[in-house]
């Protein structure tokens, strides 16, 4: 794991690095047994906390392998048992039979399923959570251009996109891992199966061969460069199996649920009324949707909305009303008022003027130099000297180019001030265009224009 | 490395009976990659504009745009601007819809295409697969390529760098305009715009956006709407009479009439 990060510590910036060890499903985590305090290093003792569970307290946990990610999923329990007991949320039952094997009379299991909606949900979510680190891990791959690394069969190293370097390994050495679109986690697959080349094993059979040579023999007669189909370790990489559709453990419980909530409100038999079936709510397509298709407006960012800095303080305001109403309330500064009388270009100038001159520590009326930012605000606030400044200031050529990077008060300037466009219009002038007519009718033309 | 390849085939068609949920994912690639590369040359058109393309009757994308004709081939768009063309996958999202066997998740693919030089292109598609996501949505991207026209900030030296004019695209509760900017301004915008603005060949530009800007598919859509909109917009040059044009279905119906040779298996 270590390994796999070192390779792609190309992408050298610190928030990248910590994305792939965050995404990569197998990280070493400690988890607490739900009921004593043993605890358990994850993912190499999973088996040890599981058959722990079973023995000491009688827990199982149906379908487990199903389980999205099995530390999440045990760290929520965790915590609900630590202020409830089990038979609150587990189903009981009865066996004849002690853990190891020894009989008993009635004892008592616990079983821990998704009949339970709170344990539906649960589940779901984690689905979720992980088709989405994939996906977010699939589209970075995607598009990153930092990756580099040398080839698995000959010395080249080849540098840029991921899909690169798997075309190489398709078009010059036979080896198809697979389509770049349908893998995630390339990274830890491509060490993965170096690891295994190194170990002399053959990828598809995995007999281990002599040396280095014997085994591309081996793989190039045999047809034998490409994965081994029934290893499931190497599922992770693919990006369909994040899925879980219609074979998503849907046990048969809620399958029960489900039906007889559906058949009270929709009744399958012949309307007894007008003694019609309604054709379209029952037998419709499940592909009806292709409207939804290409719907834009699914995308929407569920992360934090960027937000705009005040022009004076640090204060970061979500958006520009908000951000308006805080430098009225603070600063005593109407910025709609201040700006009424100004077109576009010279609100932003005057944006770009008071953050150069809060950067530079300076005063925006009087131009005074400060030592430190306090210093600056109490005098702005004494003398009252928040404002935009005056015109002269602030109405030269070189305020056109934003002062700091992605400011996004520029993006979000209202563009209706202004009511002589003839001050300060400046002339744009439009491209050629680049039509062409058919000679016939240049031909016909009865002045001769350049195009 | 020569032997390895007929060796290959071989195996294509134990691979089906295998199936399982891994299986799947990786036995498709192979035989649809090898045929793949050889596909982009066998262009059959099926559309009257697709023919007079392939047999290079029209000579640019742009007297297409003259004609306001429909374009419904993404060949046409690829014959044209080929390698130029970048797509870039602005996101990939799942959507999910409950059905009586539990949930069913499709992935939705959002591509915009552009050559960094006066067209730009949007497409959205959603499938079972990723992959078939991708490649639709660039199909359909492609599908939607439109001219983009530039200008200049005052002096009309160099290129054209900016929008000639403003421009307004709404979509939904989204709206952006576009203002032109000096030289040397570059795009300032938030990020998903940004993107689109570059790869339109616009390289300096203000923009004012109000509306849920969060809805980022809306917001990509009004800039796109914008960007279309500079071509649209009637500026005092345009204002020349020009003749009008024949129609290059008009120009070459005789070889339009005539039955397309069937395409021989060449070397």
């Amino acid at each position: 794991m270590e390994h796999a990060v070192a390779v792609s510590g190309e992408d050298s910036s610190p928030e990248q690095i910590i994305c792939s060890s965050q995404l990569k499903p197998s990280n070493n985590t400690a988890i607490k047994c739900l009921k004593c305090d043993k605890v358990y290093i994850f993912p190499n003792d999973k088996d040890d906390c599981l058959a722990h569970l079973y023995l000491e307290h009688r827990l199982v946990i149906a379908d487990v392998e199903d389980i999205a990610l099995l530390e999440d999923y045990l760290q929520y329990w965790e915590k609900e048992f630590q202020t409830h007991e089990f038979e609150q949320y587990c189903t009981t039952m009865f066996l004849d039979q002690l853990p190891d094997g020894k009989y008993a009379k009635n004892e008592k299991y616990y079983l821990l399923c998704d009949i339970l909606p709170q344990d539906y949900e649960l589940r779901r979510k984690l689905k979720e959570k992980r088709l989405s680190e994939a996906l977010e891990r699939h589209q970075f791959e995607l598009t990153d251009r930092n990756f580099s690394k040398e080839c698995l069969f000959c010395r080249t190293i080849i540098k840029g996109l991921r899909a690169d370097y798997l075309d190489h390994l398709f078009d010059k050495h036979f080896l198809l891992v697979g389509k770049p679109e349908k893998l995630v986690y390339v990274d830890e697959l491509l060490d993965h199966l170096e690891e295994n080349l190194n170990r002399l094993m053959c990828l598809y059979c995995e007999k281990i061969f002599r040396d280095r040579p014997t085994l591309k023999e081996h793989m190039r007669k045999k047809g034998h460069k490409r994965i081994n189909p029934n290893r499931r370790e190497y599922d992770k990489y693919f990006l369909i199996n994040y899925n879980g559709g219609p074979t998503a453990p849907t046990p048969r419980k809620q399958h029960h649920q489900k039906r007889r909530r559906e058949t009270a409100s929709v009744s399958t038999i012949a309307d007894p009324e007008t003694g019609s079936v309604d054709f379209d709510k029952h037998f419709a397509r499940p592909d009806s949707d292709a409207e939804h298709d290409s719907d834009w407006s699914d995308w929407a960012t569920d992360g934090e909305p960027s937000s705009i800095k005040c022009l004076y303080c640090h204060h970061l305001g979500d958006n520009f009303t908000l951000l308006k109403e805080h430098m009225h309330d603070v600063h005593r500064l109407d910025f709609e008022k201040a700006t009424s009388s100004l077109n576009f270009y010279q609100r932003v100038k005057v944006v770009n003027y008071l953050r150069r001159q809060m950067c530079l520590l300076r005063c925006v009326t009087c131009d005074l130099h400060f030592d430190e930012e306090e210093l600056l605000m109490e005098h702005m606030a004494q003398e009252s000297h928040y404002g935009i400044g005056e015109k002269e200031s602030w109405d030269k050529p070189e305020f056109f180019f934003p002062y700091i990077e992605n400011d996004g008060l520029l993006c979000v300037l209202d563009d209706s001030g202004g009511d002589d466009p003839e001050v300060d219009t400046v002339r744009i002038i439009s491209e050629d265009s680049l039509a062409q007519i058919n000679k016939d009718a240049e031909r016909l033309s009865l002045e001769n224009f350049k195009l | 490395m020569a032997d390895a390849a007929p060796a290959r085939s071989g195996f294509r068609g134990g691979f089906g009976s295998r199936g399982g949920r891994g299986g799947r994912g990786r036995g498709r690639g192979r035989g649809a990659r090898g045929r793949g590369k050889e596909d982009s040359k066998e262009w059959v058109p099926v559309t009257k504009l697709g023919r007079l393309v392939r047999e290079g009757k029209i000579k640019s994308l742009e007297e297409i745009y003259l004609y306001s004709l429909p374009i419904k081939e993404f060949e046409i768009i690829d014959f044209f601007l080929g390698s130029a063309l970048k797509d870039e996958v602005l996101k990939i999202m799942p959507v999910q819809k409950q059905t009586r066997a539990g949930q069913r998740t499709r992935f939705k693919a959002f591509v915009a295409i552009g050559d960094n030089n006066g067209h730009i292109g949007l497409g959205v598609k959603c499938s079972k697969e990723v992959a078939t996501a991708i490649r639709g949505a660039i199909i359909l991207a492609k599908l939607s390529v439109v001219p983009v026209r530039r200008g200049y900030w005052g002096n009309k030296i160099g290129k054209p760098h900016t929008v000639p004019c403003k421009v307004t695209g709404k979509c939904g509760s989204v709206s952006v305009r576009l203002i032109p900017a000096p030289r040397g301004t570059g795009i300032v915008s938030a990020p998903v715009p940004k993107k689109l603005l570059t790869m339109a060949g616009i390289e300096d530009c203000y923009t004012s956006a109000r509306g849920s800007t969060g809805t980022l598919g809306n917001f990509a859509k009004a800039t796109y709407a914008a960007i279309a909109k500079t071509y649209a917009y009637l500026t005092p040059d345009l204002w020349k009479e020009m003749p009008l044009g024949s129609t290059p279905y008009h120009a070459y119906s005789d070889f339009l009439s005539k039955p397309t040779p069937r395409l021989h298996a060449e070397a």
